[in-house]
């Protein structure tokens, strides 16, 4: 009699606990849904407000940071699409409407990049993820190796050639995904009309504009401002807020 | 086996014979085809060592305005009728940089030590482009470069300006329409003390004629500005890639007379199954000068702040009724042409009478590059009851066309300043009037209206973005794969150094024995035979002592264990009852056995 009333008690929690997270699914996709109609009926302002109250409650997921990039794009903040799309990115390199609808925002901006060097072509072959999971293929099959043979001994040459193998993965795979970490720009200008100044205060001289949606690299911080590099290699002073990271936890480990 | 060793030896001994006939005669060529070319094609340089080996070093000489672009090797292996011969040719891509009849010198090679050298060369390059006649630039003694560049900057003229003017420019690059050019870049500045605006957005796209040939243009409209007062050199660069037709050159089966002769000559062929070569190129405007002088001192306005241009300047305020204390909002506009990053919001006169705020600022860019609206809007909050309007803002800028400083005045704007209580008789609402802002119209234009269409499915949530190799699941697996493998290595290592270490593996050995003649002790011990246990306790005394002292077990007696074991050691008492029983027959009772067991296991341990 008591384990029925307890088997009933779990069975009741259960069912409780599984409508709640449905109802929380149920309502997510509902919001989503909702953000998604403000897009489709071309209000770009209020969808950005929807898909950034979602990701502000929820967190991150690439179809998330994908449309809020769109939204941006369509709403002519060129600056924060560019960051949504890289985020997105970050998240799911390889999906092809990211990668179009950055590529086309980025084009018909003009920013360009200029032409890349042997070892960006190289290291561009794969996104910072596989180069990620080639590393750690070639550590489990060295490890795998390692074990099979402390029982059962392989023959030299195989040995040797699998090893070989391992390791050839594990340098390629370390190397790219370190060359494309560390070469990755880490924000992106949000700031329309924003200028690139000589020193770090507001009456400093100018040495231009620089467009919003570039991919910078901070290197250091005075006061408000922040000294950086862009990507067509040219360095200057910005004020902080008219930057912002693709990777919100640089943004707080700064602060 | 030995039928192998024959096989690899007939083999080695063929392929060194091979060797050294190859090496006998060794001969060298060069060609290039075609030998008449023209700028836009390119030519294939073959140099074809006979007999040689790809060690060979092959020095190219230099020819001005020729660069050669290595494109690799390939070898080449006949065996006909028992004789043999081999031979390494090396490609490379001959690249003009200006027409003319051209001779490349003989070409070195070197191979084991001995040089060999080629024919000299002969080729022409031609075809060059029509120079094209007239254009819209002043600088005309820079037209006949110009004429023979395939693509071309040109830039509006600049002239003398001041130190932080603002001076639009037109900018135009010119590519012939009958080569296919991507752009890897915007135009860039290339100089020092000069700065450019970066270009903003798509350029205008326009065909335009010069002399007799068809150009693609693209424009835009941006502005330079001097940074440092002086004579400023420089001129505008842009990367770009020509796509430049590659003849196929190589003779081929449809080539070869007879045979589908002259069907495949056609140049579509070129263009359909050719290759294009990606040429990386840098287009330049002509070389230019800026003066840029020094701001005048003389009648410089004590408020002036840097700007340089022409502007007007408009204010108003809202409401025009307050309460003392209350803030009246002020609208100060600056409007025209010129560096609205120095231009800031005009000054109050100082006075007790007024407290204000910082303004805030927006920028509204006009149609012209430079030109545009900066907006300031500034609280300010009457003290006094006593004030009737606010009084005349200024703002200084100097104007580069009359080379002289100005400063705008707006008109005092009357204000009625209640005490405070006193009922008020609510005004109309007063409309926000800039008479010099120009009118924004909003632009219907939808951007990016051909972007992929947003995402349905959610997908699955994260707190964060970062590169995988932090996620916690792949260091974990790492941490752990890292453990496993020092461990593994451990182990491995331990077993390599206990196999190579002779004592440890005599040590072993000799415990492995030790437990084998154990088992057979213990086996006679109980079949109670005494004799037999007699016996192997004196073979395996023998045997331990023996390695322990790097003695023969069979000379060791019981003089040796006497010498040099204890006295009272129980050893010598069993190797002596052994003796007994060798020699005398006598054999000691079940007890005196068990007990002899458990004391030669003990003392054998110890000696282990």
């Amino acid at each position: 009699m008591k384990k029925q009333a307890i088997l009933i008690i779990l069975l009741l929690l259960s069912f409780l606990g599984s409508s709640a997270c449905f109802g929380e699914d149920l309502s997510l996709n509902n919001q989503f849904a909702q953000c998604n109609a403000a897009y489709s009926r071309g209000d770009y302002p209020e969808a950005v407000h929807c898909y950034s109250l979602l990701i502000e409650k929820n967190g991150f997921s690439p179809a998330l940071l994908y449309n809020l990039a769109n939204s941006y794009a369509r709403n002519g903040e060129i600056g924060k699409a560019v960051l949504n799309y890289e985020r997105a990115m970050q998240m799911k390199p390889n999906d092809p409407d990211i990668l179009g609808n950055l590529q086309l925002v980025r084009k018909t901006s003009g920013l360009f990049t200029g032409e890349l060097t042997f070892s960006q072509r190289f290291f561009s072959i794969l996104t910072i993820r596989y180069w990620s999971f080639l590393a750690l293929g070639g550590l489990l099959f060295i490890t795998a190796l390692f074990l099979v043979t402390v029982t059962r001994p392989l023959g030299r040459s195989l040995s040797i050639t699998v090893q070989s193998l391992s390791l050839l993965a594990i340098v390629l795979g370390v190397s790219g995904a370190g060359y494309l970490y560390r070469n990755a720009h880490p924000a992106v200008v949000i700031g329309h009309d924003s200028r690139l100044l000589i020193s770090p205060f507001a009456g400093a001289a100018s040495i231009g504009s620089i467009q919003q949606g570039r991919l910078v690299t901070p290197e250091k911080r005075y006061d408000s401002y922040v000294y950086l590099t862009d990507e067509t290699g040219r360095k200057g002073w910005l004020p902080r807020e008219t930057i912002e990271y693709i990777n919100p936890v640089n943004r707080t480990s700064e602060q | 086996m030995l039928k192998k060793l024959v096989v690899i030896f007939l083999i080695l001994s063929a392929t060194a014979g091979l060797g050294r006939h190859a090496l006998a005669s060794v001969s060298v060529e060069a060609s290039i085809e075609p030998s008449s070319f023209s700028m836009l094609e390119g030519a294939e340089l073959l140099v074809t060592v006979q007999g040689g080996s790809r060690d060979a070093e092959i020095l190219l000489p230099e020819v001005k305005n020729i660069t050669f672009h290595s494109r690799g090797q390939s070898s080449q292996f006949n065996w006909i009728n028992g004789k043999s011969s081999s031979s390494v040719t090396s490609s490379y891509q001959v690249e003009p940089s200006a027409p003319g009849n051209y001779t490349i010198p003989p070409i070195t090679v070197t191979m084991d030590g001995d040089r060999y050298t080629t024919r000299p060369l002969q080729f022409t390059v031609t075809d060059t482009p029509a120079p094209p006649a007239g254009g819209s630039s002043a600088n005309t003694d820079t037209e006949k470069n110009k004429a023979n560049d395939l693509a071309f900057l040109r830039i509006s003229p600049t002239g003398n300006r001041y130190l932080g003017e603002i001076v639009p420019i037109t900018l135009k690059a010119y590519f012939d329409q009958r080569v296919r050019v991507d752009l890897n870049s915007l135009p860039r500045l290339d100089g020092d003390g000069i700065v450019m605006e970066p270009l903003q957005g798509k350029p205008q796209q326009t065909e335009e004629t010069v002399g007799n040939r068809r150009y693609s243009v693209l424009t835009w409209e941006t502005s330079l500005s001097g940074i440092k007062a002086g004579e400023h050199n420089f001129r505008l660069l842009l990367d770009a890639t020509m796509l430049v037709p590659v003849k196929r050159r190589r003779p081929s089966l449809f080539n070869s007379p007879g045979f589908f002769n002259n069907g495949f000559d056609d140049p579509f062929f070129d263009s359909v199954f050719g290759n294009y070569q990606r040429r990386p190129i840098t287009v330049q405007s002509p070389p230019l000068t800026m003066y840029i002088n020094m701001l005048p001192d003389q009648g410089k306005p004590a408020d002036f702040n840097g700007a340089i241009g022409q502007f007007q300047l408009s204010v108003a305020a809202d409401p025009t009724e307050v309460e003392a204390g209350e803030p009246i909002t002020l609208l100060m506009a600056i409007s025209g042409k010129g560096n609205f990053d120095r231009v800031t919001a005009p000054t109050l006169p100082a006075s007790d009478d007024w407290k204000g705020y910082s303004p805030s600022d927006s920028f509204e860019p006009g149609t012209n590059p430079a030109s545009g609206t900066k907006t300031f809007e500034q609280a300010l909050v009457p003290k006094k009851t006593a004030l009737t309007s606010i009084p005349p803002l200024s703002f200084s800028y100097f104007d580069p066309q009359t080379r002289q400083y100005r400063t705008l005045s707006s008109d005092p704007i009357a204000i009625t300043v209640k005490s405070a209580g006193t009922p008020e008789i609510s005004p109309p609402p007063v409309a926000k009037t800039l008479t010099a802002a120009p009118s924004t119209t909003p632009q219907t234009v939808e951007p990016y209206s051909d972007l992929a269409a947003p995402h349905l499915e959610i997908g699955t949530l994260s707190r964060r973005i970062t590169p995988i190799f932090f996620s916690s699941w792949y260091l974990l697996i790492v941490s752990a794969c890292c453990l496993l493998l020092t461990v593994l290595a451990a182990v491995r290592l331990h077993h390599r150094r206990q196999r190579a270490n002779p004592e440890l593996r005599e040590k072993r050995a000799r415990r492995l024995k030790l437990h084998e003649d154990f088992s057979q002790l213990e086996d006679s011990l109980k079949q109670n035979d005494s004799h037999r246990f007699l016996h192997l306790c004196r073979n395996i005394l023998q045997q331990q002592l023996g390695q322990w002292w790097r003695m023969e077990p069979e000379a060791i007696s019981l003089v040796d264990l006497t010498q040099r074991l204890p006295a009272d050691s129980p050893l010598i008492a069993i190797y002596r009852a052994t003796d007994e029983a060798a020699y005398g027959g006598t054999t000691p009772s079940h007890e005196i056995v068990s007990r002899f067991y458990h004391q030669l296991r003990q003392e054998l341990e110890k000696l282990q």
